[in-house]
């Protein structure tokens, strides 16, 4: 299993904001999605999500309120702002610009390379 | 143990709000994964082991949201008081807009103020606070020595204590270093006559640059092999000099300049911002001491060192102590030994800043307290003014605080409107403050104050503004504020347009602060009239000469032209012949030391018929040589007597000729004709011939000098002498002396070209420069007098007419019932006085008190002058009575029926 603790910007909150694209969440359910949807691939350490959650929120990308859980109890309930909307579309393809990078240095050939030098 | 979802539940309320909600929401996740587990299988311990493992570091997730959470909570509120500071400047704005009178005359009052005492604070801190702009200044300090001397309690360094030092008193001092203020002609390579001028200069040790670790900028700084005796002649320019006499020539390096006759190589040129010994100095030449020739005696020399790290000055005092007894051992002198130990020489070692600055400091403090009432004057107008803005909008604050605005914000409003006020008159008065420091550098008024060139705006300036700003807003706002604390919506909205209740309240206020006014500008005015009663006194001092239709002019004849005495005296005589023949001169002299001119010259005096006890010290006097026409010239009246024979530069002449009191001195009640004296302390004896009347030399506020005259010709040393650094005095016949100068100037091209003449001047205008000083503080304290004479006036005139404009209803119904024009004017006017007379008694006592801080400066006049102080009170009623005036004359003109029907 890949473990991803990112303490910087990318990976986590390009997970949670997408997560939240769908619908609102609390912190546990975005912890859920991201391992149902990985096929349990991704296990983000769970503490981490809150401090990338809080941090989302200063910035304006996603806004919180205090509601009622499926089982009746308080949680505390994230969901995207238009901001954060246009954020992660922006963050999205740049995920995949990096990937399609990633892939052609990846597949370089010596001879490629010795084709370019000179 | 760690932290469980258990543990945080429990201990919620005793928390803070931030952490409880981070608190909640991680149980929450915690609990929901617990149960999942459990859901797998796991006992429910086990789940919440394991949901804690999966979770990770509980504590440090919580302290980062808790961080987090923080930080936004303060960026929210940072953010809702800059929104909150941004609508009330901007109401404010509109609200001052709306009144533009007031705004501006508060504008002007406050700028007036603020500008006043930031330019004067400029001045004190440019020329008392801030250091001397030399690295670790701290340690520079003056050396001078105290001596008990009849006639000389200080003198500097001789040639002979000043290498003494330098050559023993190495412990205490990292370096020391001499120099001399001179003036010098200035001649171009060739010498032609259009461009000689007279420059200030200083010779200097080789060591005095280092010790202030100063560097020229451009070139090289004496060395060593520079000041010896005999070394080649060299020269380094200042900054301004070279810019302005050669243009800031690039190649001024090498190049040859000819100074009293004797071409020197320019070495150096100094940097724009040094300016020592004074911002004049020009050119710098070393001294050359030679250590074979030193003389003992003659302490024409100031001496500057640079302690080393951890000495103080009085460790460095001891030091030169200990040293200076060995001056005899080290250099040859005719000067008995016991005769110096006799004058008890103390070396004196104090900053070289107190030293530069002198004595002017008391009177910039008075002038800075001065302007500070100026200020609080100002203030207490605007206060006032303030306070009558208040009650005209009482009921728009009432209303406000009826739909919900809270006393804070009203607070908040009169502050917010009181700083932007401020502020503009703050800014409004640093720019005058600008103004006025940049006039008082051009041209200081007259008093030479030390340091003026280094005098600006800076940091500490413009911070000491700022400050001066804040305190003036906080200061006019008080009073508004603090009522506004005390306003019931109700009972002002339930009341009539204008409450005679609450208006008289707020007119007991204003006329507290009308009679504040009147007291501080009390003080002012008496300042500034005993200053103008010292300056009176002064002026009527009489000199002992007459100095009405004098013209004067100096010259130094350079002794490359002039080796000896014959040259000298033959150029003098020509001089004097050509000048008596012009017509309206009614005749002319030469003479080594013109009174009130920046020079001074004194030596020791003995005397045949009272010799002196064995090794006493024999008393020092002023003296100076002159020529037989001098008293004629100057109008000093010879008492008995005569003057001076005709000088003859082949027979030095053994006359001398004092003044009275010195013979009042010496042979009381005897005539002193025919006495002998001498300058020294051995040799040939001169022969009193004559006694003239009393003259002021130097300075008019103390007695008059005892001098003793010399003539042109005297012997020094088997040779005979005659003065070369002389001025030239002619009386005329018409009413302006100076309407000969250009006739005076051609005779002196004529006869010599290369020789330069300066400080061509009246004699008035010399004695004029005795009293600059007083007159200088006279004229400050005078403007400021007037400035504030003019705002108590207003704001006297200001709480009478809104008295009047209260009272409408109250003068009707007076009138109504019989009162006359004449008694309607006289309550109100009597109400004027009132308040002036009360403030009046309050500044009498202020200045009682405060007028004492002026004692160094007075002249003749005790601080508690009465006439000042009767004067004073006189202008101040005056001026309440012309400020009552007007009011009480539209009280007068109030049409009965109409002040009962409004309202």
């Amino acid at each position: 299993m890949a473990k991803l603790e990112r303490e910087n910007y990318g990976t986590i909150e390009l997970l949670v904001l997408k997560a939240l694209s769908w619908a609102p969440a609390h912190g546990f359910g975005i912890s859920r999605w991201i391992e149902l949807v990985s096929d349990d691939e991704l296990s983000v350490q769970e503490g981490s999500l809150y401090p990338a959650l809080y941090r989302l929120e200063t910035e304006g990308w996603i806004e919180s309120e205090w509601g009622v859980s499926e089982n009746k109890r308080r949680a505390k309930f994230y969901a995207l702002t238009p901001l954060g909307r246009r954020m992660l579309r922006a963050e999205e393809s740049r995920w995949t610009r990096f990937v399609a990078t990633m892939g052609r240095v990846l597949a370089a050939t010596p001879r490629t390379v010795a084709d370019q030098a000179r | 143990m760690k932290l469980g979802p258990h543990w945080l539940r429990e201990r919620r309320f005793w928390r803070p709000r931030a952490e409880r909600d981070v608190d909640d929401e991680l149980a929450y996740h915690l609990a929901m994964r617990a149960e999942l587990l459990e859901a797998a299988g796991l006992d429910a311990q086990s789940a919440r082991d394991a949901a804690l493992q999966r979770f990770g570091d509980l504590d440090e997730v919580r302290d980062r949201c808790i961080t987090i959470s923080h930080e936004r909570e303060r960026r929210m509120q940072r953010l809702e008081l800059l929104g909150s500071i941004r609508e009330h400047t901007r109401y404010a704005f509109r609200r001052l807009r709306a009144a533009p009178g007031f705004s501006a005359a508060v504008v002007l009052m406050l700028a007036l103020g603020i500008g006043a005492t930031t330019t004067v604070f400029g001045v004190i801190d440019g020329i008392l606070l801030r250091p001397l702009p030399f690295p670790q200044s701290e340690r520079l300090v003056a050396l001078t020595h105290t001596i008990v001397v009849s006639g000389i309690s200080k003198i500097d360094q001789s040639d002979a204590t000043f290498m003494l030092y330098q050559r023993h008193a190495t412990h205490a001092f990292e370096s020391v270093g001499a120099y001399r203020t001179t003036d010098v002609n200035l001649g171009a390579h060739g010498g032609e006559a259009a461009s000689a001028e007279r420059v200030v200069a200083a010779g200097v040790t080789a060591s005095l640059f280092p010790t202030l670790r100063a560097a020229p900028m451009r070139g090289r700084a004496f060395g060593p092999q520079d000041d010896r005796p005999g070394a080649a002649n060299v020269v380094i320019l200042s900054s301004p000099l070279w810019k302005r006499r050669f243009g800031g020539d690039a190649d001024i390096i090498g190049r040859r300049v000819v100074i009293d006759g004797v071409e020197r190589e320019v070495i150096g040129v100094m940097p724009d911002d040094f300016h020592f010994p004074a911002s004049t100095t020009g050119l710098w030449m070393p001294l050359g001491f030679d250590p074979a020739r030193a003389s003992v005696g003659n302490f024409n020399f100031k001496g500057v060192g640079r302690l080393r790290p951890g000495i103080t000055p009085e460790t460095g005092a001891a030091e030169l102590a200990q040293v200076l007894p060995r001056l005899f051992d080290e250099f040859a002198t005719e000067i008995p030994r016991k005769m110096f130990e006799q004058a008890q020489m103390k070396p004196v070692v104090r900053p070289l800043r107190d030293a530069v600055v002198g004595d002017v400091g008391r009177l910039l403090w008075i002038l800075l307290g001065a302007v500070a009432l100026l200020l609080l004057i100002a203030c207490a107008n605007v206060a006032g003014l303030f306070l009558v803005r208040a009650e005209g909008a009482q009921r728009d604050i009432a209303i406000r605080m009826a739909l919900g605005a809270g006393r804070g914000a009203v607070v908040t409003q009169y502050l917010t409107e009181a700083m932007l006020l401020a502020a503009a008159g703050g800014v409004a008065g640093v720019l005058l403050a600008f103004a006025g420091v940049r006039a008082l550098r051009v041209s200081p008024a007259g008093a030479d104050l030390p340091r003026l060139a280094e005098v600006g705006l800076d940091v500490r300036v413009l911070l000491f503004a700022i400050a001066a700003t804040v305190v003036s807003a906080l200061a006019v706002s008080l009073m508004p504020v603090l009522r506004a604390r005390r306003v019931a919506p109700g009972v002002v909205l339930k009341e009539a347009s204008r409450s005679a209740t609450v208006g008289r309240e707020r007119q007991r206020a204003r006329s507290a602060l009308v009679i504040a006014q009147v007291a501080l500008a009390l003080v002012l005015v008496a300042g500034s009239t005993l200053m103008a009663r010292s300056f009176s006194q002064l002026r009527d001092v009489r000199p002992g000469f007459d100095a009405r239709r004098v013209l004067t002019v100096r010259l130094a004849l350079p002794d490359a032209t002039y080796p000896d005495a014959p040259a000298t005296l033959g150029f003098y005589d020509r001089v004097l012949e050509r000048i008596g023949a012009l017509p309206g001169v009614s005749s002319a002299t030469v003479t080594a030391w013109l009174p009130f001119t920046d020079d001074h010259n004194d030596s020791v005096i003995t005397f045949e018929d009272q010799p002196l006890a064995p090794d006493a010290v024999p008393p020092d006097h002023l003296i100076t040589f002159v020529g037989p026409t001098y008293f004629g010239t100057l109008g000093i009246p010879i008492v008995s007597g005569r003057t001076f024979e005709r000088p003859d530069a082949t027979r030095p002449s053994s006359e001398a000729i004092v003044s009275r009191s010195f013979a009042a001195r010496y042979w009381r009640g005897q005539s002193p004709i025919g006495k002998k004296i001498r300058s020294n302390i051995s040799g040939p004896w001169s022969t009193i011939v004559g006694v003239v009347g009393d003259v002021h030399m130097e300075s008019l506020e103390r007695p008059a000098d005892e001098l003793v005259y010399f003539p042109l010709v005297t012997s020094d040393r088997d040779t005979a002498y005659v003065p070369t650094n002389v001025a030239i005095a002619l009386r005329t016949t018409g009413a302006d002396p100076m309407s000969l100068a250009p006739a005076l100037r051609k005779i002196m091209r004529d006869l010599d070209p290369t020789l330069p003449t300066y400080e061509e001047r009246p004699m008035l205008a010399r004695l004029a420069g005795a009293t600059a000083r007083t007159r200088f503080v006279m004229l400050m304290l005078g403007i400021a007098s007037l400035v504030a004479l003019t705002m108590g006036m207003v704001g006297l005139y200001g709480v009478l007419a809104y008295g009047v404009t209260l009272r409408r209803r109250e003068i009707g119904v007076r009138m109504a019932l019989g009162a006359t024009m004449s008694d309607v004017t006289r309550m109100i006017a009597r109400r004027g006085i009132t308040l002036a007379a009360l403030g009046i008694v309050a500044g009498l006592i202020g200045a009682l008190g405060a007028t004492r801080l002026l004692h160094g400066l007075l002249y003749g006049v005790s601080p508690t002058d009465p006439t000042a102080l009767a004067v004073t009170c006189i202008v101040l009623f005056v001026v309440a009575l012309v400020a009552s005036w007007l009011p009480a004359r539209r009280a007068a003109a109030l049409d009965p029926m109409e002040a009962l029907r409004n309202d």
